[in-house]
C-alpha cells in the first residue's frame, strides 16, 4: 500500500513540476437514451466521446516553445471502445515560434476544426458528421498554424500523407474570429480515405448577440467518380438564464446519402462551469429509408 | 483614394483591436478541454493557468503543494499536531504544576482518512508521554470534531499520574 502511495505522489510531484507546464484534461460524457431506429426500439447507454489528455508547452528559449497534446477516449458506458480501454484521438507534437506552429501526429484537420464551434451538438446523435464530409481525424499529417500576432486571423495548411504513392492530401482553413463574429473558409483535397481526387468546400460562420448564438455551415462535396453533393446546417443556442441552456439544430446534406436530414432540439442546465445535465431529440432521415429517433438525458463533468 | 487603400483600412480596422487584446485571466478561462478543441487552440495553450484546477489540481495538491493538503497524507509530521498545544504540555509548565488531576488538551490538524487519523493518535500519545515523564499520562478523553471537507480532528484530553 505504501508503495503505491509512494508511486502515485512521484507520478502527481512530476506532473506538479512548474516547469513541465502539463495540464491534464478531459470530460466524462454520458447519456441513457430511447433509441428509435428502424422500427427497433432499445434503451441505450451512450458514452459520447469521453476523454481524458494531457496537454502543455515547454519554452526551450524566449522565442521558441515545443507543444504537446495526447488525448486518448474511453468508454464510460462499458469500457469497452473498439476493444480497447482507450483508443488515441488527438495527438501531437509541434513547435511554436513568433512565427507560427509547425505540429505532427495523429489529429483533427483545419476542414474539421473550423467547424467546432458551430455543432450544438457534437459528439451526440445530432452531430454533423452524419450530413457532411470531411469530419476527419488523419492520421501522419503535418500541420501550419498562422501564429497568434496575426490577431483574430487563424491559417492552417496540413499536409496529409498516406504513405501510399500519389494520394497524399491537403487541409486547409482560414477563419477569423473577433468578439461576437466568428466565420471560416476551409478547403480539402484527397483527405478522405477510398475516395480519388475528392474535393470539400466548406463555409462557416456564427454569430452571439447577447445571449443568443446563431451558427451555420455550407458544404459542397466531390469526387472523380462523379459522386457530388452539397449540404448546410444551421443552429441556435439561447442561454435562457445562466443555468438553462436551449438549443436547437437543422441540416440538410446529399453529400453522403440523397435527401439526409437532422433536426435536434435540446436543452442544458450548467450547475457550475464544469458540470451539466442534458436532454435532447434528434431525429435523422434520410431518402434511403432512413427515419430513426433519439430522445435522452445526460450529464457532463470536464476537469 | 485608390481601391487598394481601401481593403488596407478595412482589414486593417479588423486586425488591430485583437491584436491589442490582453490575454484572459484565469477567472475568464473556459474548462482546459473546451480550450484544447477550439480552432484556434495551438495558440492558446498558453493562455490560461489549469495548473490548481481540475485533476490536475488534485494531482497538484495530492504532490504536497500545499502544506495544508500535505497533512492529509502525512499525518506522522509536525503539521498534524497543533503547535500551540504541543507548547501547552511542556511539562517544566503546565503538566508540573496540574499533578494527576488537571487535563491538558492537544488536537490534531486536519484528517482526511483512516490512516492519518492513526497516525495522529499515535503521535499526540506519544507526546503526552514524554510531557508526563518520567510519570504516565492518563488519557481522561478522546474527541473528534467535524471540520471541513469531510475532514475530522482528533483532540486528545490527558493528564499526569504516578499509578
Amino acid at each position: 500500500m505504501k508503495r503505491q502511495i509512494i508511486s502515485l505522489l512521484a507520478l502527481s510531484a512530476a506532473f506538479a513540476q512548474p516547469a513541465l507546464a502539463v495540464t491534464l484534461y478531459g470530460k466524462a460524457n454520458v447519456s441513457l437514451q430511447q433509441a428509435d431506429e428502424s422500427g427497433d426500439s432499445e434503451i441505450e447507454l451512450q458514452s459520447n466521446s469521453s476523454r481524458i489528455g494531457l496537454m502543455g508547452s515547454e519554452a526551450l528559449s524566449d522565442t521558441f516553445e515545443v507543444i504537446y497534446r495526447f488525448e486518448y477516449e474511453t468508454s464510460v458506458d462499458d469500457g469497452d471502445k473498439d476493444g480497447q480501454t482507450l483508443t488515441q484521438r488527438n495527438i501531437y507534437l509541434g513547435i511554436q515560434t513568433s512565427y507560427g506552429t509547425l505540429m505532427g501526429g495523429v489529429f483533427d484537420t483545419p476542414l474539421k476544426t473550423s467547424a467546432s464551434g458551430v455543432d450544438l451538438f457534437n459528439d451526440l446523435e445530432g452531430d454533423i458528421r452524419n450530413i457532411v464530409a470531411g469530419e476527419i481525424r488523419s492520421k501522419n499529417i503535418v500541420q501550419y498554424v498562422s501564429p497568434k500576432s496575426f490577431g483574430p486571423i487563424t491559417a492552417k495548411v496540413a499536409y496529409i500523407t498516406k504513405e501510399i504513392d500519389g494520394v497524399d492530401g491537403i487541409s486547409t482553413s482560414v477563419a477569423y474570429k473577433q468578439d461576437a463574429l466568428y466565420l471560416a473558409f476551409a478547403y480539402d483535397q484527397d483527405v478522405e480515405d477510398n475516395a480519388e481526387s475528392s474535393e470539400i468546400y466548406r463555409l462557416v460562420g456564427s454569430y452571439t448577440l447577447g445571449s443568443v448564438q446563431i451558427g451555420g455551415a455550407y458544404e459542397n462535396y466531390e469526387n472523380e467518380a462523379g459522386s457530388d453533393g452539397d449540404g448546410y446546417f444551421g443552429s441556435v443556442q439561447w442561454g435562457i438564464t445562466d443555468k438553462w441552456i436551449f438549443k436547437t439544430q437543422y441540416g440538410q446534406s446529399d453529400i453522403k446519402i440523397e435527401g439526409r436530414e437532422t433536426f435536434s432540439i435540446g436543452g442544458d442546465y450548467k450547475f457550475n462551469k464544469i458540470t451539466k445535465a442534458f436532454a435532447y431529440f434528434t431525429q435523422n432521415e434520410d431518402d434511403a429509408g432512413r427515419d430513426d429517433d433519439y430522445l435522452g438525458v445526460g450529464m457532463e463533468l470536464k476537469f | 483614394m485608390k481601391k487598394p487603400c481601401y481593403w488596407a483600412l478595412l482589414l486593417g480596422s479588423l486586425w488591430l483591436p485583437a491584436a491589442a487584446a490582453e490575454e484572459l485571466s484565469s477567472e475568464d478561462c473556459e474548462p482546459a478541454v473546451d480550450m484544447i478543441e477550439s480552432n484556434d487552440a495551438v495558440n492558446r495553450i498558453s493562455d490560461c493557468d489549469y495548473s490548481k484546477d481540475g485533476l490536475g489540481g488534485w494531482l497538484a495538491n495530492l504532490a504536497g503543494n500545499d502544506s495544508a493538503e500535505a497533512s492529509k497524507s502525512a499525518p506522522a509530521s509536525e503539521t498534524v499536531v497543533d503547535s500551540k498545544q504541543v507548547e501547552a504540555t511542556d511539562p517544566a509548565t503546565n503538566v508540573e504544576r496540574a499533578g494527576s488531576v488537571a487535563a491538558v488538551e492537544i488536537a490534531s490538524g486536519p484528517l482526511s482518512d483512516g490512516l492519518a487519523l492513526l497516525q495522529a493518535r499515535f503521535e499526540l500519545l506519544k507526546r503526552s508521554a514524554a510531557a508526563c515523564a518520567p510519570q504516565r499520562a492518563q488519557v481522561h478523553s478522546e474527541q473528534v470534531q467535524k471540520l471541513e471537507k469531510g475532514q475530522i480532528q482528533l483532540l486528545l484530553s490527558y493528564g499526569c499520574t504516578s499509578h
